[in-house]
């Protein structure tokens, strides 16, 4: 989770410091916790992981590193997502079973189902979870996908990531009506809140284990707030709203459970975040001085070589 | 060597490769139970099991996107779109997601799919039954499509499709399924997708075609051969790659090329076989590049004198040789 923001943070900052470089950014602070959850009940490098564009934390559990992704989204020729092909935001690995998505919000859905079909004609116990944001929901490939896994009862689970009451561009989703679907498609599905780890650790472990006995998908839906101090028009947010928000921050929610418990103080939870910024700052340092790729590079890997 | 129609040409490579590899699997609508709405698939269902030949729900994309999860977890689907005028639906998992896999990873991921896709006029399948769709995919970058025209390619050039470990779009003309029968070469026998073939060789004129136009195309030559005049059928069989050399060779020794297609004629892929002649062999060309295709009309009608109006035949066929011939 701190790793992934830092990422986020520190690329802000270079966003700011180097206007004229291809614009490097990404967002996930405020889902981090619900994504290292789901990371925490799965098993890395068996289990499979078709994330969306937002999935950083996620991907960092599952496996991809901080180098990994620094380099795509810097677009450098090693970048092991794409070569620097693709926009900043995906990562895929086949090492860490993080598949390839494109940026056709939706496509990813039926190909967690194809991954599971196939773990299932395989005969093997491996659990597919595909991530998609809350407006993801209304793509046709995304009910084709859900529909499938229903229908052949695949060890599949759909996470929805939803930010719609911070920021949803018309008006928050209506969660009741979006897990009811699920028992629609013949599935079971559960809202959680996703800024919670142990709630939704709680809620995923469920949907693994229903995956993994042979009882089917499982539609998650989690509650998570976007962390920013701006509008979407620039003005910056007040004071009130800013804590409201930080009250939803999984970090922030995280760091003060395990004070409570005494696991943690002041002077480790400092330690843990110098740490982290470190490695990132590291990994980034080590991607800027990476080379891009060369022109006519573009040329190769259209077809098998 | 069994003598076939290409339907059953094309049910035998898929039996074939699927006792031959446990990772090749069928799915698309009613593939299993039914065998097929041709009978493609036909006593495939009985033989392998449901799991291994998958009857899906009505969804195109979920079909073709499914398959593409199916082989990044390492099988090889062969996806069956019952008619290709329901494909579109299914573009953007082709062309956005199936093409683009191995290029957006840069080599990393692949898709082994093979999309079966029957397609063409002629059988009174209307608007919605008989659209050709080549040009929309043989524009794609990532993708192979092939077009097999007899019973013996269909067969060679499916087992090598279901062996590339790319995708390719496998388009069988419905009106050839049972058109012709001829001898099929047994077991491991293969067909390379690429390279074209020339049917008849001729003289005068090089006449390229692929589907049920090819033979349409050898039906009008036999008709100008008896009228003095010798024509080369060339049958391309892959569209993509495009077998470039022996389109030139041909009309470097022809001096007229003629492209046949029943797709629409505008941004049809016989205008890319159209540019490749005026850029490479412009020097040896006698006279100007011939398209002869469908009217640029929405799709081809249900009922028979527009059917026939809007399908290219031997005679049309054979009236633009003799103007071209003459040229």
């Amino acid at each position: 989770m701190v790793t992934a923001r830092a990422v986020e943070r520190r690329l802000c900052v270079l966003d700011r410091q180097t206007p004229t470089e291809s614009p490097a950014s990404v967002r996930v602070g405020g889902s981090e916790g619900v994504q290292v959850a789901a990371a925490a009940v799965l098993r890395p490098g068996m289990d499979w992981v078709v994330p969306y564009h937002r999935d950083l934390a996620l991907c960092l559990a599952m496996g991809a590193t901080p180098l990994d992704v620094t380099l795509a989204l810097l677009g450098r020729a090693d970048d092991p997502t794409s070569g620097g092909r693709l926009a900043p935001g995906s990562f895929g690995s086949r090492r860490a079973r993080i598949l390839t998505t494109s940026a056709v919000i939706g496509a990813q859905v039926v190909h967690a189902a194809g991954v599971a079909y196939a773990s299932r004609l395989r005969g093997l116990d491996e659990v597919t979870l595909v991530s998609i944001g809350e407006r993801g929901t209304d793509t046709g490939d995304w009910h084709e996908g859900l529909n499938f896994a229903a229908v052949h009862r695949l060890p599949l689970i759909c996470l929805v990531e939803d930010d719609s009451a911070t920021s949803g561009a018309i008006g928050p989703l209506d969660a009741d009506r979006l897990v009811a679907r699920a028992a629609g498609y013949g599935m079971a599905g559960q809202s959680v809140d996703g800024s919670d780890f142990d709630a939704a650790c709680a809620v995923l472990s469920r949907a693994v284990e229903r995956a993994r006995s042979g009882d089917g998908p499982t539609l998650v839906h989690a509650r998570v707030s976007e962390l920013r101090s701006r509008t979407g028009a620039g003005a910056f947010l007040a004071r009130e709203r800013l804590e409201a928000l930080a009250r939803h921050d999984p970090i922030e929610r995280m760091r003060q459970r395990l004070e409570q418990e005494g696991l943690l103080d002041a002077e480790a939870d400092l330690a843990v975040q110098r740490d982290c910024i470190g490695v990132v700052e590291a990994a980034l340092e080590q991607a800027l001085r990476a080379p891009l790729p060369e022109p006519a590079r573009a040329l190769d890997n259209v077809f098998a070589e | 060597m069994p003598e076939m129609r290409m339907i059953e040409a094309v049910r035998a490579a898929i039996s074939e490769e699927m006792e031959r590899d446990e990772r090749v699997l069928v799915m698309g609508e009613d593939v299993g139970r039914k065998g097929g709405v041709f009978g493609a698939t036909d006593g495939l269902y009985a033989k392998f099991g449901e799991a291994r030949v998958l009857d899906t729900p009505l969804a195109e994309s979920a079909i073709v996107g499914v398959a593409i999860g199916a082989a990044l977890n390492g099988l090889i689907p062969i996806a069956e779109i019952q008619f290709a005028d329901f494909i579109h639906p299914a573009f953007d998992q082709i062309v956005s997601e199936a093409a683009r896999t191995r290029y957006r990873s840069n080599g990393d991921w692949s898709v082994p799919i093979v999309i079966r896709a029957p397609f063409g006029g002629g059988v009174h399948g209307g608007l919605y039954h008989s659209q050709s769709i080549e040009a929309f995919y043989a524009h794609v970058p990532g993708l192979k499509v092939v077009v097999p025209s007899t019973p013996a390619d269909a067969h060679g050039l499916l087992k090598s499709a279901i062996r590339d470990p790319d995708p390719v779009l496998f388009l069988e003309h419905k009106k050839v399924y049972r058109l012709v029968t001829e001898e099929v070469p047994n077991g491991d026998h293969l067909v390379e997708i690429g390279p074209a073939v020339v049917r008849r060789p001729g003289t005068r004129l090089s006449c390229f075609a692929w589907g049920l136009m090819t033979h349409y195309c050898l039906q009008a030559a036999e008709q100008l051969d008896t009228e003095g005049v010798s024509v080369e059928v060339v049958d391309l069989r892959t569209l993509a790659p495009l077998d470039r050399e022996t389109i030139l060779e041909s009309v470097r020794r022809t001096g007229k090329a003629m492209v046949v297609h029943e797709d629409n004629l505008t941004g049809g892929f016989g205008a890319e076989v159209a540019a490749i002649v005026s850029e490479h062999a412009f020097d040896d060309l006698d006279g100007p590049v011939v398209r002869v295709a469908a009217p640029d009309i929405p799709a081809m009608p249900f009922n028979s004198p527009q059917e026939e109006f809007f399908m290219p035949n031997p005679e049309k066929i054979a009236d633009a040789m003799r103007k071209l011939a003459a040229y």
